[in-house]
C-alpha cells in the first residue's frame, strides 16, 4: 500500500460512492483494523451516516469485519478491492463480448451493488429491457445469468457460518430446483471475492485471467500468424474452468483435443496443427511446451512465462517512448546479457562511448536500470572498481505500477477538475434538458418544436462549443483511464507470480 | 720492417676477423650475448683487442649495448635498422627503440618519457626530428580523442588505436552505423515479406524468412552505401543491434557446408507483441516532472499543462 495507492483509491471511492464513504473508507485504509466508535470519533461523522457508509463498504466487499477476543468488532479496508473497481468498464465489456447484451446488463448490476440477491438483479435487468423496448425472455436473463455462474464470472457470497464447510463447487452452485428462483442467495462477481487472505486460493480470477488469455493471445497472433493464435487459444479455452492459478503451465492438453475445439476457418490439417505446435515451442519465448507423446502429442501453455514476456514488453514499450530507440537498445541489452561495463555497453550496441554514457546514466538516475560495484581492492578507489549495469525487471515493474497508479490518480483527478469548472453549464445543460423532458411528458408528442428550439436557445453557441469540448475531453480522459489499467494489470500479474 | 708489416697486417686482418666474429655471435643469439661468452669463445684473443674491435662495431653501429640488470649484452642490429639511426645522437636512438618496441599499438608520450628519461622538452624536440624524417608518425588514439600515440611510420595502426571500420578521424560514425541498422532492417523485413507470400506450410515460411549474415552482407555491399569495406564480421555486429534493438532474432543452425562443428548464424525480422502500453499514451508516462507533481502543489494535474495540451488536441 502506498501514497499513490491510497490516492487513487481515495479518488475512486468519492467518485462512486461519495464524500461520507470516502471519509470512512481512508480512514481505515491509512489506520488498519478499528472499531466501530475510533471510526466515528476520527472522522467526526455521525453514528448512522458511519454505519451507512460501513455497510456500502462491506457491500461492495472493501470492508471486512471480525469480531476480536475482547468482542468488539473491527473493520478492516482491503485497498486492493478498491483499486480494482477502477477495472470495472473492462468486466462489463468483457461480458457483453462473452454473454451479450443481458450478459453486460447482469455484470453492470451486480458491480453496482456489490452483491445482491439473483432475484433482484434479475428483475432490474428485465425493467431495464423493458424500458428499452427490446424484447426479451425472462428464461434467457436467467440462462445468461446460469452461464456467468457456470462458467465461474459469478459466485456465491461465502456466508460466516458456513466458511469452512463451503466446497469451491458450493461457491459456483446454483439456487435448488434450477428454476432460478433463490430467493435471498446473494451473489457477486467473483474477482471481488479476495476476502482473507488464507481464503484467497479459492478465489478465481475469471475476469482476469479472460483478460491475460486475451493478451497472449493477441501477442501470439503478433508473433506467428492467426492460425497459431487461434490453436493457444484453444488451448487456453481447453481449461478454462480448471486452472491452477499458482501453477506456472496450464495442464496439457492432446493435439485431438485441441484440433476439435479450433474455431477459424478453413478447418487446418493436423499435421498442419503439429507444425504449428512445434513452431510455437521453439520460440525464443516458449509459450507453448510439448510434455509428452500421448494423443498425438500433448501440450501445455507456460502461462508464468507469457505473463513475463508481456510485462517485459510492458516494461520495454515505456523505456522506448520514454527514453527514444537508443537507450531502448541499451536497455534491451542489459535485458539479454544481464550484466554488463560501460564499455562492452558502448562497443555491443554500436553507441559511441559519449552518448552510450549519456543514455546510460539519464536510465540510471531515472532508476530504469540498477548498477553493482565490484571492487578489486577493498578500499572501493573507483579507478579500481568495477560497475555492473543490469535490470532488475520485478523492480522495475514495482516502480512502473506505482507510476501508473499515479497516472490513473491524475487522469480522475483531472476528470474530477474539469467537471468542476464546467460544473454551472453542466447543471444548466441538464436543468435543461429536464425541463424539455418535462414539457413532452405534459403535451405528449405534439410539443411545438418552437418551444423546445426557444429553450435550446438559452445555452448560447459559445456555451454549447464548450459542452462539446468538455464531453470529448472527458471521454477522451475516460479511455486513457482504461488504457493506464491495462498496463497496471499486466504488471500486477507479473509481480504476483514472483 | 717486413717482418713488422707482417705483424700490423696479420694485426688488422685478425682485428677484422674479430670483428666478424663477434657480429656471427650476436646473430646466433638474438637476445644478446655477455661479455663473458666472448671472451670463452675466443680465448686467445686479449681483452685490450677485443675492446677495440666491440667498440668499433657500436660506434659503426651494426651492435648495440644494453643492460640487463648487472651485465652488460651485446644485440646484433640489422642494417636497415642502423641504416636509419645512422647519424642519430644517442638520445633520439633511445627514442627511435622505445617507440620500436611499442609496435603497431603505439606509445603515449608520457609512457615514453617514463622510459627514455629525457626532459619533456627535449623529448618533444626529438619526436618531431623524427616526425619531419618520416621515421614516426602520430596516430589519434579513438580510446581517448586527445591522447596522441607514436610508432614506426610504416606501420598499420592497430584496431583498437583506430577502432576498425566505424570509426573515420577518431570519430565514432553513429550516423554511418545508424544507416546500416536500417537497411539491414529493411533487408529482413523484405525477406520475411517474401517468405508471407509463398503458399507453403508453417514451417517452411519460417525458415524462408531467415537470412544469413553472408546474405545480408552482399546485400549491403551491393547497395554500395559504405566507402569502406565491410566484413561478415561487421555486419553481424550490425545484425547483433538489430537484435538488441527487439526488431530481429537470431538463431544457430548448424552449417552443411564446413565442419560439422561450424555453425551459421541467421536472422530474421521481428514485430513487437504488443502496441504501445497504456501508460505510455497518457502525457503521465513521459512526463518529467512527475516526481513532483501533487494534488494542489505547484505541479498538480489539474493545472497541468502537458494534460492540457493533449486535451486540446482532439
Amino acid at each position: 500500500m502506498s501514497v499513490q495507492q491510497k490516492r487513487l483509491a481515495s479518488l475512486i471511492l468519492k467518485e462512486h460512492y461519495g464524500e461520507v464513504v470516502e471519509k470512512v473508507g481512508c480512514y481505515l485504509v491509512a489506520k488498519g483494523p478499528r472499531p466501530l466508535r475510533d471510526i466515528i470519533r476520527e472522522t467526526k461523522l455521525s453514528r448512522e451516516l458511519v454505519q451507512k457508509s460501513l455497510c456500502c463498504l462491506i457491500q461492495h466487499h472493501f470492508v471486512s469485519y471480525e469480531v476480536n477476543k475482547k468482542n468488539v468488532s473491527l473493520y478492516n479496508a482491503w485497498i486492493s478491492n478498491i483499486l480494482l473497481r477502477a477495472r470495472a468498464p473492462r468486466y462489463i465489456y468483457c461480458a457483453k463480448c462473452l454473454f451479450g447484451y443481458s450478459g453486460e446488463l447482469i455484470v453492470d448490476e451486480i458491480l453496482q451493488h456489490g452483491s445482491v440477491e439473483m432475484s433482484k438483479v434479475v428483475t432490474k435487468v428485465m425493467s431495464h429491457l423493458t424500458e428499452e423496448n427490446i424484447d426479451f425472455d425472462e428464461s434467457e436473463v436467467k440462462s445468461t445469468f446460469a452461464d456467468l455462474v457456470m462458467s465461474h464470472f459469478l459466485q456465491r457470497v461465502r456466508t460466516e457460518t458456513a466458511d469452512n464447510t463451503s466446497t469451491e463447487d458450493d461457491m459456483y452452485s446454483l439456487p435448488p430446483g434450477l428454476t432460478f428462483q433463490g430467493q435471498g442467495v446473494k451473489r457477486k462477481r467473483s474477482i471481488d471475492d479476495d476476502g482473507h487472505p488464507t481464503k484467497r486460493q479459492k478465489t478465481e480470477a475469471k475476469f482476469h485471467q479472460e483478460f491475460i488469455d486475451e493478451a497472449i493471445v493477441s501477442a501470439v497472433i503478433k508473433k506467428v500468424d492467426k492460425f497459431a493464435g487461434d490453436i493457444v487459444k484453444a488451448m487456453l479455452q481447453l481449461n478454462e474452468l480448471n486452472r491452477d492459478p499458482l501453477s506456472p503451465t496450464t495442464q496439457a492438453v492432446s493435439l485431438h483435443e485441441i484440433s476439435q475445439n479450433l474455431t477459424i476457418i478453413p478447418k487446418m490439417e493436423n499435421a498442419q496443427v503439429t507444425q504449428y505446435l512445434s513452431l510455437l515451442s521453439d520460440e525464443k519465448e516458449n509459450f507453448v511446451s510439448k510434455t509428452g507423446e500421448r494423443g498425438g502429442g500433448m501440450y501445455c501453455i507456460n502461462m508464468q512465462k507469457c505473463i513475463d514476456a508481456l510485462c517485459q514488453n510492458t516494461v520495454e514499450s515505456v523505456v522506448q517512448e520514454r527514453f527514444g530507440s537508443r537507450c531502448f537498445r541499451i536497455f534491451r541489452l542489459l535485458l539479454l546479457k544481464k550484466h554488463m561495463e560501460q564499455k562492452q555497453i558502448g562497443e555491443l550496441a554500436m553507441i559511441s562511448s559519449k552518448d552510450a554514457k549519456e543514455f546510460l546514466y539519464k536510465l540510471f538516475a531515472e532508476r530504469f536500470i540498477a548498477m553493482q560495484e565490484i571492487p578489486r581492492t577493498s578500499d572501493y578507489a573507483p579507478s579500481r572498481t568495477f560497475y555492473l549495469f543490469s535490470v532488475e525487471l520485478p523492480q522495475l515493474s514495482r516502480m512502473l505500477i506505482e507510476k501508473s497508479y499515479q497516472a490513473l490518480g491524475n487522469l480522475m483527478a483531472r476528470r474530477q477538475t474539469e467537471v468542476q469548472e464546467n460544473r454551472r453549464l453542466v447543471e444548466k445543460e441538464e436543468r435543461l434538458e429536464a425541463t424539455i423532458n418535462s414539457l413532452k411528458a405534459q403535451h405528449g408528442e405534439d410539443t411545438s418544436a418552437e418551444a423546445i428550439e426557444e429553450l435550446r436557445e438559452l445555452i448560447i453557441p459559445a456555451e454549447r462549443e464548450q459542452l462539446k469540448k468538455l464531453k470529448l475531453s472527458l471521454a477522451k480522459l475516460e479511455q486513457s483511464e482504461i488504457q493506464v489499467d491495462e498496463t497496471i494489470f499486466i504488471l500486477s500479474q507479473y509481480i504476483a507470480g514472483n | 720492417m717486413a717482418v713488422a708489416d707482417v705483424v700490423i697486417k696479420q694485426e688488422a686482418v685478425d682485428a677484422v676477423d674479430l670483428e666478424e666474429r663477434v657480429v656471427q655471435l650476436c646473430k646466433e643469439n638474438p637476445k644478446g650475448i655477455t661479455d663473458q661468452l666472448i671472451s670463452q669463445d675466443l680465448p686467445n684473443i686479449p681483452p685490450q683487442q677485443r675492446v677495440t674491435a666491440i667498440n668499433r662495431l657500436l660506434s659503426m653501429g651494426r651492435i648495440e649495448l644494453l643492460k640487463s640488470g648487472a651485465q652488460l649484452l651485446y644485440r646484433y642490429k640489422d642494417a636497415q635498422a642502423a641504416a636509419k639511426t645512422k647519424g642519430f645522437d644517442l638520445q633520439e636512438k633511445l627514442v627511435y627503440q622505445i617507440i620500436e618496441e611499442a609496435g603497431n599499438k603505439g606509445i603515449w608520450i608520457r609512457d615514453i618519457r617514463f622510459k627514455s628519461n629525457i626532459q619533456m622538452t627535449q623529448l618533444n624536440k626529438i619526436l618531431k626530428n623524427l616526425e619531419s624524417k618520416k621515421l614516426i608518425k602520430a596516430v589519434k588514439s579513438v580510446a581517448a580523442s586527445k591522447k596522441k600515440v607514436y610508432m614506426l611510420f610504416n606501420l598499420e595502426p592497430d584496431i583498437t588505436v583506430t577502432g576498425g571500420a566505424w570509426y573515420s578521424d577518431q570519430d565514432f560514425e553513429s550516423e554511418f552505423v545508424e544507416v546500416l541498422n536500417q537497411q539491414c532492417y529493411k533487408f529482413l523485413q523484405q525477406k520475411t515479406a517474401l517468405a508471407e507470400k509463398m503458399n507453403v506450410d508453417p514451417l517452411a515460411k519460417r525458415n524462408a524468412s531467415y537470412s544469413s549474415s553472408q546474405d545480408v552482407s552482399k546485400y549491403i555491399s551491393q547497395l554500395g552505401i559504405s566507402k569502406v569495406e565491410l566484413s561478415e564480421g561487421d555486419i553481424e555486429t550490425i545484425l547483433n543491434t538489430l537484435v538488441f534493438d527487439g526488431k530481429a532474432e537470431m538463431t544457430l543452425v548448424a552449417d552443411s557446408g564446413s565442419s560439422p562443428t561450424e555453425q551459421k548464424k541467421l536472422f530474421r525480422a521481428l514485430v513487437p507483441l504488443m502496441p504501445s502500453t497504456g501508460l505510455m499514451r497518457v502525457p503521465c508516462g513521459v512526463c518529467p516532472v512527475s516526481d513532483r507533481c501533487r494534488d494542489g502543489g505547484p505541479i498538480s494535474p489539474s493545472k497541468c499543462v502537458y494534460m492540457k495540451d493533449w486535451l486540446s488536441e482532439l
